[in-house]
């Protein structure tokens, strides 16, 4: 049994002093696939912005057992501007600041080799020389995917990566996430609407303000099977 | 008399290296100014150090930075690092309120209070709008040693700091959540910005400060896609222009410190109408 990279306890979380959901408890493993669904206004992305500290807890705590600048994050798209006059390669490597020495005004050696890494796990080599601006929505976001994967030795946290993309980009990006989570056990934890992408690719689910939460509680939380059979008997009875 | 015969006196030679030190500054600072959307900071600030300036005047400071500097720190610091922690007004609503406010307040103090004898409007006007003419453009050499001193620790902050200035800039969000202190930085770069815009209201005028804090950094921004390119275009820009200006001044008999932001004006026209046409070429 592996020990839990994040435990979430008895969390209320909230904007200014206002709780929006209270008593969330789950824990994450190392090697997980955690989705993060509900409706618009449930909470998702409170949820995902105080798991990453940016967010203060009203009460209860997020326990990870590694320490941040060991996680990589992958904000969500409107928190980035778009039209930043940045080459793809002055992002990603940024990545590689959380563990870097502050006053190092250069990345080492192996600081690079990690950033070379995370490109090519990406897919995003062929245009790392090109400006943010003038990348598709889908190369933009493997660029952040990268940058988060130069900060991550053990885990991503996404919020909401697949918004806003054409399929034929979200297919690829599940893809890349999916071989990251097979392949080098990087944990995912991460915020979507896409349910069917979530049932699809997720080991573990959270559901925010949904029906298959048990009785007195507004979350539900626990492996997709768990989650396909709660649903299939909601619609029975 | 010729501009050669010119360049043999000190306060030229003091005001060339002064515009270009403060060209190689302000320039540096504007650019993630402008990044963060922040451009319209540097009147604002140059204003409040203008206001800084009339107090001084007032109360007969000999050493006017004494006053000048912290005030402009102050408000930067209000205005870009805890601006967003007491948000009781907007940002741009307060950004505009002290802009308009320190200037009124500035020109209020000096002519009600002034007890130095001489031309209230003309030393308001050199405050605002730096010397009419290059004799009393505002270099003294302590004041050009001061500066070369600033425009170092400038230089070496950016060297040092440049991919954390990059970080914070572009996702401080991203810096947040990876257990990074974004909020240090940005204290940091609130500081050198107020050094920098009280130093060079004092020894440039309000305006000419202003117009290089956005100029270089918008120029740069149309020729250059990366964030490396748009510093160092943005640095190279300024300090080619502002010489340009005072020889051009120096040449015509023109105003200075405007004629420099008139070249500074030209270059990113003519910036803008190259990076259209690489754009279209390419």
């Amino acid at each position: 049994m592996n020990k839990p990279l994040l435990e979430v306890t008895d969390l209320c979380i909230g904007y200014d002093g206002k709780s929006i959901v209270d008593d969330i408890c789950f824990s994450v493993e190392i090697g997980a696939y955690l989705c993060i669904v509900g409706e618009n206004g449930t909470g998702k992305s409170t949820l995902l912005k105080t798991i990453s500290g940016l967010l203060k807890p009203i009460y209860g705590t997020v326990h990870f057992a590694v320490p941040r600048c060991e996680i990589g994050y992958l904000p969500q798209q409107m928190a980035v501007r778009h039209d930043f006059p940045a080459s793809a390669k002055e992002i990603i490597s940024s990545g590689a600041l959380s563990r870097g020495k502050w006053y190092r005004p250069f990345y080492s050696k192996d600081e690079k080799e990690r950033i070379a890494w995370a490109c090519e796990k990406t897919g995003v080599v062929d245009f790392i020389g090109q400006s943010f601006s003038e990348l598709s929505g889908g190369q933009q976001q493997r660029v952040l995917l990268a940058r988060a994967l130069v900060t991550a030795k053990n885990a991503v946290i996404l919020d909401e990566p697949t918004a806003g993309l054409d399929p034929e980009a979200v297919k690829e990006f599940y893809g890349v996430l999916t071989k990251l989570n097979d392949d080098e056990k990087i944990t995912i934890i991460m915020v979507t609407h896409d349910i069917e992408g979530a049932e699809k690719h997720a080991s573990h689910i959270v559901e925010l303000g949904g029906e298959r939460s048990d009785e007195g509680e507004d979350f539900f939380f626990g492996t997709v099977g768990n989650y396909i059979e709660r649903g299939r008997h909601n619609e029975c009875g | 008399m010729s501009v050669a015969e010119l360049l043999r006196f000190p306060f030229t030679q003091y005001a060339l290296v002064a515009s270009v030190l403060m060209a190689i500054c302000a320039s540096l600072t504007g650019v993630p100014l402008v990044l963060k959307r922040y451009s319209f900071m540097g009147f604002g600030l140059s204003n409040v150090a203008f206001m800084g300036m009339a107090f001084a005047l007032v109360i007969d400071m000999t050493n006017a930075m004494a006053l000048v500097m912290p005030l402009t720190v102050a408000a930067t610091i209000l205005l870009m690092g805890l601006g967003n922690r007491f948000k009781k007004v907007s940002g741009d609503a307060s950004l505009a309120m002290l802009t308009v406010g320190s200037l009124a307040v500035g020109h209020f103090v000096i002519n009600t209070f002034s007890i130095r004898g001489g031309n209230i409007d003309r030393a308001v006007s050199e405050t605002l709008f730096g010397g009419t003419r290059l004799v009393t453009l505002n270099a003294r050499p302590q004041e050009v040693w001061l500066a070369l001193l600033i425009t170092l620790l400038v230089v070496i902050f950016f060297l040092f700091f440049y991919r954390r200035i990059f970080a914070v800039t572009f996702d401080r969000a991203f810096m947040q959540a990876t257990g990074q202190y974004p909020i240090a930085y940005e204290l940091l770069l609130s500081v050198i910005t107020g050094v920098v815009i009280a130093m060079s209201m004092n020894l440039l005028g309000s305006l000419l400060t202003a117009s290089l804090i956005i100029f270089p950094a918008l120029s740069a921004m149309r020729i250059s896609k990366t964030y490396k390119g748009v510093i160092l275009g943005a640095v190279i820009i300024a300090m080619v222009c502002s010489p340009i200006g005072i020889f051009t001044a120096l040449l015509f008999e023109l105003p200075p410190t405007t004629t420099i932001i008139m070249v500074n004006i030209a270059a990113f026209f003519l910036l803008t109408a190259a990076g259209t046409l690489r754009r279209l070429l390419a």
